[in-house]
């Protein structure tokens, strides 16, 4: 063989493998971009456009087209073909001559040309176009978060046509001394009762609607070319922007009212009995507030008089104030009763008033103590009847604490006789102040009259409620200290008396009953009392108030039926308008607010997030809104307590007539 | 002669085409074969279903569908349902069910109410069933027909095989209230298909409440202004503050003077002045409308008097210094008491409340006749019905709610499924009761029913039970929302039925489908063993021989001699030189 006839065998077989190698990648490639929509016709694909290229890919195909090609021509290569594959029998020295030419003329073949790889480039880049489309997860975090920085990036000049920016300055009342806030698109606003509210939008529209509470205006664009709005926050509610060209953007405002001092009288910050009125007492109150405060004063009340006709004079303490700081006060003073003309079953209520920088507002009062002038040092006078001893306290479950303690003090310095029957005069002292708070409970009435009093207090609010279970709760304590009394276990009994007293002093802390017995025997008032002609007594027809419908409950439904109806093709400005519904509905909603923001939140990233994150989004805040719709719906009612009521039914009759039967011992 | 010969053939031709008589014979035809597609219709069940059809309707004809006439009937399906067959008919069946060896969880059943009043939370109890290879936990997810999630529970599971969740439910939009229940798949289970259950429950309207204080009592009067401030009830109010004297709120002078038919429930208070002729009244109410009677006495002595004419339980007083709490059954709230009648909860009666701790009856139910009476241990409880966000009033106002839905009307129609799939199967069953339409035991009668958008009657057919009656159709295939309404003597009532392609219907596992097969002469295949089946049924069922009825002249063919007999005559004539 010689070398041309080498070199020419070679060519073929190098441009044959290029042929083949470039038909199986193109159709393996077309095959693969098919596969995106169906593997069985990307198969499919992939057979045929093999078959077809495969039929250019044959020997004298290859042949042929090298031999147009390399601009060879007369045929050479097909020639030389023949006489390789033995087709053609020729002479030794014609043999070598097409050899010889067809060597040359090979030296000018460039397979790169004759056999372009440009086909099969193009279907693999088809391919994977086609893959990068639909495996969206390769692409679209990435771009997502391109999307984000740009926006973010635009956000200043507010690039993106329909966004909508907001800066918000908060400025709380000048007497706070708290500085201005301010925050661009906040999820929420917070402040505090009264401060000033600068909103400042930045958005391409023509005109902007502002929506606070309800009050709905437009904004003209200023000189900057921004809209400002100034508004005073006096409650929680929410504030709504909308553009013409369609943006929307809710923002829930939490007002945090300015609190009410917190102010306590610490000495004597207890009810004093004093048998006359030649005492000095010596005052002290405390007071703090959030922000400052202004005033703080020690107020009393002198009653006067028995029965249904009382006196009462007002009048004020003098204190002296020293100024921790501008936030916490505290007030001494001094005051002779005998000053203030208290005569023998007088009574001085006193109290402290505190009040805060908030013009306007009204004074905080501490809780009330009195201080009475009792000749008997016994403040229930004759309406009580305890062992008749000299003592301030006579009547309290404190001055029965101390002659407690004093005793289990002397235990081990007294006979075990001595020290019982000590113990069983305390028992029997702690029974009768327990006799006294039950009388006062009201454990013996029968008069429906009096009850239906005393029921109207327990509807007028849980306060009075409370002190009257408070009440209950000291007496159950001094039950429980009578029997330990009893059985001479007076350091236990001490316990139980505490708790008693603990008991009492929450009854009494606020809205105190004022107990004071007669003095001797008086006239009531008939007008005062429930009484009436019988004789005009006749049938009556009772208006039923209509029934409340459950408002907030529809609103809710509401609010889930349009997060119910919320699907991937929904435009984001619908899930502001729902997110506005529930700032409406109750902006003081910490569980509302919450969805509202969401809301908010969700539409912001409505247009990037992927359908999977814009489902699993609103289903979450659906699901917080179905939590708070389920609370204020009324229960379920009884599931049906009989599964066959007439079978259940004969069988109770069979049941009752058989009893009867068998004699008595039936269940009535 | 021949010309006369084909001119008469003609004629008899024609005259007997005009008779057109008929034959009957006997003759070979092709047996009828029911194919029925349980529900759940799981994937491999749909494809076992159409895989038979193919084969079998070759050479029987095939009716989709339950058919009572059908020679025999093939039942593709995971497990028996109660399916139904005469004892006639030949079963074959083809067991579509997951590997044993698959985790498998599945809603076995979901318990709910009928009907619902408007604002009021729907109680749920949903059994779910797994088999020994789930494991792990299960999360039960209640939603509504547009997918939006209501409620939730989760379970992890230990020994038991079963998990009943109970969840309140919220309603959202208008009734009927489409739910459905679905349980999430097990780790590595594939067949989801009974992970699922759906309810409609219907909205009810405010029931007619009456409260009756034979004298006045703080019971009776702040359990009745807890029902008054609720819109699910319409209260009708009687007092008689003295002797003679009646505060009312509709003009009502007397119990007696009250169309009970109306009232679903009533309260009674001021036991001690109760008369005979109101407990008359009462035990008539419980009786014959199915009503609720609930009683509240003041004191252990009132209950006496009531006891003298009412089956109430024996009671004894006991009074304490603290509150005590009393508990009730789920979803009635707890709410405290001090003073307090224990009484005697045995058999037939039943404690829906008990003290918390003691665990003493406190309030008790029992059934009288159709109706129910229910009896308040729970004396001062109203002193405390500020407690607990006024837990009183939401306790009343759930216990009579429950009891004025368990009154039933005069005419009851439930449908079963109430969410059903195209071409399932419908159930409905229809109560009647005769005191409410004036007619007497033995009058016959008349009962008609139909279904918004169906020209179609539904037929119904009486059961065992006195005045109650069943039929059964297949759901339209147009999906939405449908009432099949029933008109019994004059009296009109409906039920709501949702027809829905994903509609799933929980049910229990039960005995395996195959029993069927073998009780009804059939046998039982896999999908993998259809072929065997297709062999058997042509050995079991032979092609029946039938009566036809052949009409012989309807043949075209008889035109061929009719057209030849009439051209020989005239080509004979012609040649004869006749025209």
């Amino acid at each position: 063989v010689s070398p041309d006839e080498t070199r020419v065998h070679r060519l073929f077989a190098r441009a044959t493998r290029r042929a083949l190698t470039l038909a199986i990648v193109e159709a393996l490639a077309w095959g693969v971009a098919v596969a995106t929509v169906s593997l069985p016709a990307g198969s499919a694909v992939a057979a045929l456009v093999l078959a077809w290229r495969l039929r250019r890919a044959g020997r004298p195909q290859i042949v042929e087209t090298i031999d147009r090609r390399t601009g060879a021509g007369l045929n050479v290569f097909v020639t030389a073909d023949e006489l390789l594959r033995g087709s053609l029998a020729a002479k030794p020295y014609v043999r070598e001559r097409v050899f010889g030419d067809a060597a040359r003329a090979s030296a000018d073949a460039n397979l790169g040309s004759l056999f372009p790889i440009s086909f099969a480039l193009t279907a693999l880049l088809v391919a994977a176009g086609a893959w990068m489309l639909t495996s969206t997860t390769f692409w679209r975090a990435p771009a997502a978060r391109v999307a984000r920085r740009v926006l973010s990036a635009s956000s200043g000049s507010v690039a993106a046509t329909g966004a909508v920016h907001v800066t918000t300055t908060t400025e709380p009342p000048s007497y706070t001394g708290e500085p201005p806030r301010t925050a661009v698109d906040p999820t929420e606003i917070a402040a505090i009762e009264g401060s000033a509210l600068t909103v400042t939008v930045d958005a391409h529209s023509t005109a902007v609607t502002v929506d606070h509470d309800g009050a709905v205006r437009s904004l003209a664009r200023g000189a900057d070319g921004r809209f400002v709005d100034r508004i005073k926050l006096t409650r929680t509610g929410y504030y709504s922007i909308e553009t013409t060209d369609g943006a929307r953007r809710v923002t829930p405002i939490v007002v945090s009212p300015d609190a009410l001092p917190s102010v306590r009288v610490s000495t004597p910050g207890r009810d004093l009995v004093f048998a006359d009125a030649n005492q000095r007492v010596a005052f002290e109150a405390r007071a703090r507030d959030d922000f400052g405060l202004r005033a703080l004063s020690l107020h009393y009340t002198k009653v006067a008089g028995s029965g249904e006709t009382f006196r009462f004079q007002e009048g004020e303490i003098p204190l002296a104030i020293a100024r921790t700081n501008a936030r916490e006060w505290r007030g001494t003073g001094a005051q002779s009763l005998a000053d203030l003309h208290l005569e023998q079953g007088d009574m001085l209520v006193y109290r402290a008033l505190a009040a805060d920088n908030r013009p306007g507002a009204a004074p905080a009062s501490s809780d009330a103590f009195f201080i009475e002038i009792s000749g008997l040092a016994a403040g229930a006078a004759d309406g009580f009847t305890i062992p008749q001893e000299e003592t301030r306290y006579a009547l309290s479950q404190q001055m029965l604490v101390v002659k407690t303690g004093r005793l289990d003090q002397r235990r081990g310095s007294m006979a075990a006789a001595e020290f019982g029957e000590a113990a069983l005069n305390l028992a029997i002292e702690q029974r009768m102040i327990r006799a006294e708070f039950v009388f006062m409970l009201g454990g013996e009435i029968a008069d429906e009259e009096v009850e239906a009093e005393q029921s109207s207090e327990l509807q007028e609010g849980r306060l009075q409620n409370r002190g009257q279970r408070d009440l209950r709760d000291a007496t159950v304590a001094m039950s429980q200290a009578e029997k330990l009394l009893t059985g001479s276990s007076t350091r236990e009994a001490l316990v139980a008396e505490r708790a008693a007293i603990t008991a009492l002093q929450r009854a009494f802390a606020r809205d105190r009953y004022i107990l004071r017995a007669l003095a001797g025997q008086t006239d009531l008032d008939p007008k005062r009392r429930l009484t009436g002609n019988l004789s005009a007594a006749r049938n009556w027809r009772r208006e039923v108030p209509a029934a409340q419908e459950n408002r907030r409950a529809a609103l809710l439904q509401d609010l889930l039926a349009g997060l119910g109806a919320i699907h991937d093709s929904t435009r984001s400005a619908q899930l502001v308008v729902l997110a506005g519904e529930a700032l409406r509905l109750d902006p003081t909603s910490a569980v509302l607010r919450q969805a509202a923001t969401d809301l908010q939140r969700i539409a912001d990233r409505w247009p990037i997030a992927a359908n999977d994150e814009r489902r699993q989004s609103v289903a979450g805040v659906a699901s917080v809104v179905a939590r708070a719709l389920s609370q204020t719906l009324a229960a379920a009612p009884l599931a049906p307590p009989f599964a066959a009521p007439s079978l259940t039914g004969a069988f109770a009759d069979a049941l009752v007539s058989r009893t009867k039967k068998s004699g008595p011992g039936g269940t009535r | 002669m021949i010309a006369a010969a084909c001119r008469g053939m003609a004629v008899a031709i024609a005259i007997a085409a005009l008779i057109d008589p008929s034959f009957p014979m006997a003759a070979t035809g092709r047996a009828r074969i029911a194919l029925m597609l349980q529900q759940p219709q799981t994937p491999v069940a749909r494809e076992a279903h159409d895989a038979v059809a193919r084969a079998v309707r070759r050479e029987f004809d095939l009716a989709p569908g339950r058919d009572d006439a059908a020679d025999a009937l093939v039942v593709v399906g995971a497990a028996y349902r109660g399916l139904t067959v005469p004892e006639r008919q030949r079963v074959y069946t083809v067991t579509a069910a997951p590997p044993s060896g698959e985790p498998a969880v599945r809603i076995s059943a979901v318990r709910g109410p009928r009907e619902a009043p408007p604002a009021t939370k729907i109680h749920l109890e949903v059994d779910v069933d797994r088999n020994s290879a789930a494991t792990g936990s299960s999360t039960l997810v209640v939603r509504n027909d547009v997918g939006v999630e209501l409620a939730r529970a989760s379970q992890v599971w230990s020994d038991a095989h079963r998990w009943t969740a109970s969840l309140d439910v919220p309603p959202i939009g208008l009734p009927p209230w489409h739910l459905r229940a679905e349980v999430g798949a097990a780790l590595g289970e594939h067949e989801v298909t009974d992970n699922a259950a759906d309810v409609l429950v219907e909205g009810s309207a405010p029931a007619h409440v009456l409260v009756f204080d034979a004298r006045p009592s703080w019971a009776a009067t702040f359990v009745g202004r807890a029902l008054e401030q609720d819109p699910r009830f319409a209260v009708v109010g009687v007092s008689y503050p003295s002797r003679g004297f009646a505060v009312t709120t509709a003009g009502i002078a007397s119990l007696s003077g009250i169309d009970l038919e109306s009232i679903r429930a009533i309260v009674v208070g001021g036991l001690d002045q109760l008369t005979s002729r109101d407990a008359e009244t009462l035990v008539r109410f419980m009786r014959d409308r199915g009503g609720s009677v609930i009683l509240l006495p003041d004191a252990l002595s009132d209950l006496r008097v009531a006891g003298r004419w009412l089956p109430v339980p024996s009671a004894a007083e006991v009074l304490v210094e603290k509150p005590a709490r009393a508990v009730g059954e789920a979803p009635l709230p707890p709410f405290d008491v001090s003073e307090m009648l224990t009484l005697d909860a045995s058999s037939p009666a039943r404690a829906l409340v008990r003290t918390s701790g003691t665990n003493v009856p406190l309030i008790t139910i029992a059934p009288v006749g159709d109706g129910r009476i229910v009896v308040s241990g729970a004396l001062d409880a109203w002193r405390y019905r500020s407690n607990d966000g006024a837990a009183f009033d939401r306790f009343w106002q759930a216990i009579v709610a429950g009891l004025a839905m368990s009154s039933p009307p005069a005419v009851d129609v439930d449908v079963l499924p109430r969410v059903a799939a195209p071409g399932e199967d419908v159930q409905v069953r229809v109560r009647v009761r005769r005191s409410a339409i004036a007619s007497r035991g033995t009058d016959a009668l008349e009962i008609s029913g139909s279904m918004t958008g169906s020209d179609a009657p539904i037929r119904f057919w009486p059961d065992a039970t006195p005045d109650s009656f069943h039929a059964s159709f297949v759901a339209p295939s147009r999906t939405g929302a449908l009432r099949v309404a029933v008109e019994a003597a004059g009296q009109v009532a409906s039920a709501s039925l949702a027809i829905d392609a994903r509609a799933r219907t929980a049910a229990p596992e039960g005995p395996p489908l195959s029993l069927l097969a073998e009780s009804h002469r059939g046998i039982d295949v896999t999908p993998g063993r259809i072929p065997d089946l297709v062999r058997r049924l042509r050995s079991d069922i032979g092609a029946p021989t039938v009566r036809v009825e052949r009409r012989p002249m309807r043949s075209v063919w008889w035109m061929v001699p009719f057209a030849a007999c009439l051209s020989l005559e005239w080509w004979l004539r012609r040649r004869r030189g006749e025209r």
